[in-house]
């Protein structure tokens, strides 16, 4: 009996597990990610031209039932990187759905959503050579830009095909660190 | 430097080069590497510094300022970055202090803003120059290892240049030691083909100079024995003399080594021959003359003298050799050539030399110069006269024609030619011949205090075969014709002519024989009276045909030849007979100078005066112009004429030389004016006053006048009124045959 309670727990934890995270994200990769996307965005040789008011702004974009992991992602990024006089990076949430053509920003954390929201974004961040940074490298197949990938060490994951597309240009040493995928 | 040794000089010069060469690689090198090196130590800081600026840049951004001075402190991580320093906002963030005594160099590299660019801070780097003294230091250890071998290759380059030359300087010593008569050899000496060419190129120039020197000697041998040879320094004192020398001055050798070289020189060679001869030789020239000298005997002798002064290599007077031969023997024929054909009178050349020289030319302008009077200077004032007139005019030629390039001779008698040079214009040598013409003319012959005139005439040829025959043809043409100058250019004309001269000599001769020399009577009329009171005898030639023939055809051929004395005694003798029997007129008749100084005629007449009584009704009418040269003679001549009653006239007064003071000395009593004068006198002014000057002159001593040529109503009226005393003319009366008057 007191095997099936446990039993019975378990399987209803995991059930609110699902139920609250709609999403799975691993943490660890997750604060990898964030801590890279800033500098990621900073190795940009033009990321000048692309600030708001000479500020950086970062859009994190999330499925709507992914807000927490959104918010997540946006404390650890703002928790990492705390403004200062000089830093005034602003990190902004937006739902996948929500997403319009005039939310233009730095550069886009793409969390997990469907192929149809990634690859909206993807578009639109091309065509305004902004850098798209997904959390899941899957989404190289929807137009996304930058990933990290954490196996035995922490690889940054460029696109190739979209990176052709993007026209960004960084600086010379990002391409020694990046590894690129056909 | 001169000493030095070919091969040493290349090795030297090759040291030099090299070391020079090798000093400015070194030099240049170096300096080139330092600053290079130099350069590449700097570029890897800055390398360093611009791959982590943008990191420290991005991490200073993004607020991580622990993350900011690590990576900063990873620049000194570099092995060979001392220290360094991170300024961002004026804020030091990081800092590694060094020893800022070690060899280093900093670089400041500007830092930033990640975002807009802005220069925000610097990176101090401080990096030390170990490297760069390292690499340095191998450089140099390096290059001079390098030229230390390539200053051993040189020197074994020279030294193999130095083994190469040196049979060139074997060679270079032996020809120099090499003497005349020794032996050449190269054989022993190691050969390369130029070295082999140039012991070739010696021996065959030594053997060149063997032969040449044989040839020499043998040269020296034959002018030796053939010449008079000496040698003096350039002072002129005497340092060689040939045994010819020896022998032909008679001094011994020792007395004339050391003398000076006028020893032998004649007193009489003027002292400019000697100045002539130094001034040619001290100006570097050859002296080629000819020289008298006496022997330490006394003895004369000439010699034919070269002089050549012998110079060294900087042009400066060595010594002077002298080449001598004796031509005494030469010299002598020469001379007894020279007075043969030299005219011992005038010093001119004479007619053999004329003929040598006429030999040579090919294109000849000849003149045959002849002075007119030349005989009547020699009958009148004698033959030293006469030779010292020719001498003064040979002067006179000599100082005016040869300086034109003119030969003067002296032929026969009164005669001179004149040879023109050879391609002369033949206008220019006649203009000469009428020059010397002149000039004869202009001098006067001062002689016992008399000055007589000279007058001359010239035959010129260019024909060289006869030039003599045809030149005297052209002479006689121009005294027949009464020319100065006459070119035989016409040779057809003058034969004619002389052949007319032979003609008329036969005409005369036979006329002589067959007694057809008769006299024609023109009268003279009185002017107050109009009545013939005088005949003027003229002669005329009966030829074959029984036509008169008048005396211009006849008589100057005659005078060239010994019948006009026969002509003038016809004259003489006809008219005596003639006038013998008509006793109340009286006849002149025409006696020339040839005459009157004819003895056998003159004796005639006399004879003739007496025989017939008839002197006191004779007038002998000489003619003016050929009066003048036997001044004397003609007065002697009337003087014994008037002893026998006879009176004298002048004919054709007004064409000669005749003055009047002459007139006065000769006593005529009778002046003819010429025809010339009457002819135009009614109407020509200059006629008018001189016979109106003739008329008072005539007047005041007492002489009558006769007009000649009276040939219409208007001169005959005129000279009656100018008072002429007697007047003839083909108006008043023509010439009759004197045969007429018996009738």
């Amino acid at each position: 009996m007191i095997v099936m309670k446990f039993m019975l727990t378990i399987f209803l934890l995991m059930l609110m597990h699902v139920n609250a995270f709609a999403y799975d994200y691993d943490p660890l990769l997750l604060r990898a990610q964030t801590t890279l996307f800033p500098k990621i965005v900073l190795l940009d040789q033009d990321v000048a031209t692309k600030t708001e008011k000479n500020s950086l702004k970062i859009l994190v974009l999330y499925a709507d039932d992914d807000i927490k992991n959104a918010e997540l992602t946006k404390k650890l990024i703002e928790d990492k990187y705390k403004k200062n006089n000089r830093n005034t990076m602003s990190v902004n949430l937006i739902r996948y759905s929500e997403f319009k053509s005039s939310e233009i920003a730095t550069a886009y954390f793409l969390l997990k959503g469907s192929d149809e929201s990634v690859k909206k974004v993807s578009s639109y961040a091309e065509r305004n050579n902004r850098i798209t940074f997904s959390y899941d490298y899957n989404d190289f197949e929807r137009n996304a830009l930058l990933s990290v990938i954490m196996k035995e060490k922490t690889y940054i994951y460029l696109n190739k095909e979209s990176f052709q597309k993007y026209g960004i240009k960084f600086i010379p040493l990002f391409y020694k660190i990046v590894k690129v995928i056909e | 430097m001169k000493n030095i040794s070919l091969s040493i000089k290349i090795t030297l010069v090759f040291v030099f080069v090299s070391a020079v060469t090798m000093f400015i690689f070194y030099t240049v090198f170096t300096s080139l590497f330092e600053k290079h090196t130099l350069l590449t130590e700097k570029e890897k800081v800055h390398l360093i510094a611009e791959t982590l600026e943008p990191i420290i840049s991005m991490n200073y951004y993004l607020g991580l300022a622990e993350e900011t001075s690590n990576l900063a402190q990873r620049v000194v991580e570099h092995e060979n970055v001392l220290g360094g320093a991170l300024y961002i906002d004026g804020e030091l963030l990081w800092q590694k202090k060094y020893d800022e005594t070690m060899a280093h160099f900093h670089v400041d590299y500007p830092v930033r803003d990640a975002l807009s660019g802005d220069e925000i801070g610097k990176l101090h780097i401080a990096y030390s120059m170990a490297q760069y003294n390292s690499a340095v230091s191998k450089m140099r250890f390096t290059l001079f290892n390098y030229l230390g071998l390539l200053s051993i290759f040189f020197l074994v380059f020279a030294l193999f240049v130095r083994y190469l030359l040196n049979p060139l300087s074997v060679i270079a010593h032996r020809v120099k030691e090499y003497r005349l008569g020794d032996k050449l050899e190269f054989e022993d000496i190691r050969m390369e083909p130029e070295t082999e060419v140039i012991s070739e190129a010696f021996l065959l120039m030594v053997d060149n100079v063997r032969e040449y020197t044989v040839l020499l000697e043998q040269y020296k041998l034959s002018v030796d024995e053939s010449s008079i040879v000496s040698k003096m320094d350039p002072s002129g004192t005497i340092t060689y003399v040939n045994d010819e020398y020896v022998r032909v001055c008679g001094y011994e050798r020792e007395e004339l080594l050391g003398a000076r070289c006028d020893l032998l020189s004649h007193p009489e060679i003027d002292k400019a021959v000697f100045e002539e001869i130094w001034t040619t030789i001290l100006e570097k020239r050859i002296w080629k003359g000819i020289l008298k000298n006496k022997t330490k005997s006394g003895s004369d002798y000439y010699v034919k003298s070269t002089i050549v002064p012998l110079l060294d290599e900087s042009s400066d007077l060595l010594e002077l050799i002298s080449i001598q031969h004796d031509i005494t023997q030469v010299y002598e024929q020469s001379k007894q050539i020279l007075k043969q054909t030299t005219d011992e009178n005038t010093g001119l050349p004479n007619r053999i030399k004329l003929s040598e020289d006429v030999a040579l030319q090919s294109d000849l302008k000849f003149g045959l110069f002849s002075l007119d009077n030349y005989d009547v200077i020699k009958n009148y004032y004698g033959y030293e006269a006469a030779y010292d007139a020719l001498k003064q005019l040979s002067e006179n030629f000599r100082r005016v024609l040869e300086p034109q390039g003119v030969g003067v001779y002296k032929l026969a008698g009164g005669e001179f030619g004149f040879l023109a040079k050879e391609g002369s214009d033949l206008v220019w040598f006649q203009q000469i011949c009428r020059f010397a013409i002149e000039d004869t003319g202009n001098f006067q012959l001062d002689v016992e205090g008399d000055t007589v005139d000279l007058r001359a005439s010239i035959g010129c040829t260019s024909n060289k075969g006869n030039y003599l025959s045809y030149s005297g043809l052209a002479l006689r043409h121009a005294l027949d014709s009464g020319r100065s100058l006459v070119y035989y250019e016409d040779q057809e004309n003058l034969i004619a002519q002389h052949e007319n001269n032979l003609l008329w000599t036969r005409k005369v001769k036979s006329a002589l024989a067959d007694d057809r020399i008769t006299l024609f009577v023109q009268p003279l009329v009185d002017s107050r009276t109009m009545q013939v009171t005088k005949y003027e005898c003229l002669v005329r030639l009966i030829d074959e045909d029984d036509k008169y023939i008048s005396p211009f055809f006849f008589l100057d051929v005659a005078k060239k030849t010994k019948l006009y004395h026969l002509i003038t005694a016809q004259v003489i003798g006809i008219s005596f007979e003639v006038f013998s029997q008509i006793e109340d007129k009286d006849f002149s008749i025409n006696l020339s100078a040839e005459d009157i100084l004819h003895k056998e005629t003159i004796n005639y007449l006399e004879k003739k005066i007496v025989e017939y009584n008839i002197g006191s009704r004779l007038i002998l009418e000489i003619v003016e112009s050929e009066g003048i040269d036997s001044y004397d003679e003609i007065t002697a001549f009337i003087s014994k004429m008037k002893a026998f009653g006879c009176r004298i006239a002048i004919d054709d007064f007004g064409t000669g030389y005749s003055n009047f003071s002459y007139l006065m000395e000769l006593k005529v009593d009778y002046i003819k004016i010429d025809g010339s004068l009457i002819k135009n006198i009614d109407h020509d002014r200059n006629s008018q006053i001189i016979c109106s000057t003739i008329l008072n002159f005539s007047s005041e001593l007492e002489m009558r006048t006769v007009a000649e040529f009276v040939h219409n109503d208007a001169v005959l009226e005129y000279v009656q009124d100018m008072g002429f005393d007697y007047l003839q003319g083909f108006h008043l009366g023509e010439p009759v045959p004197i045969r007429d008057l018996l009738n």
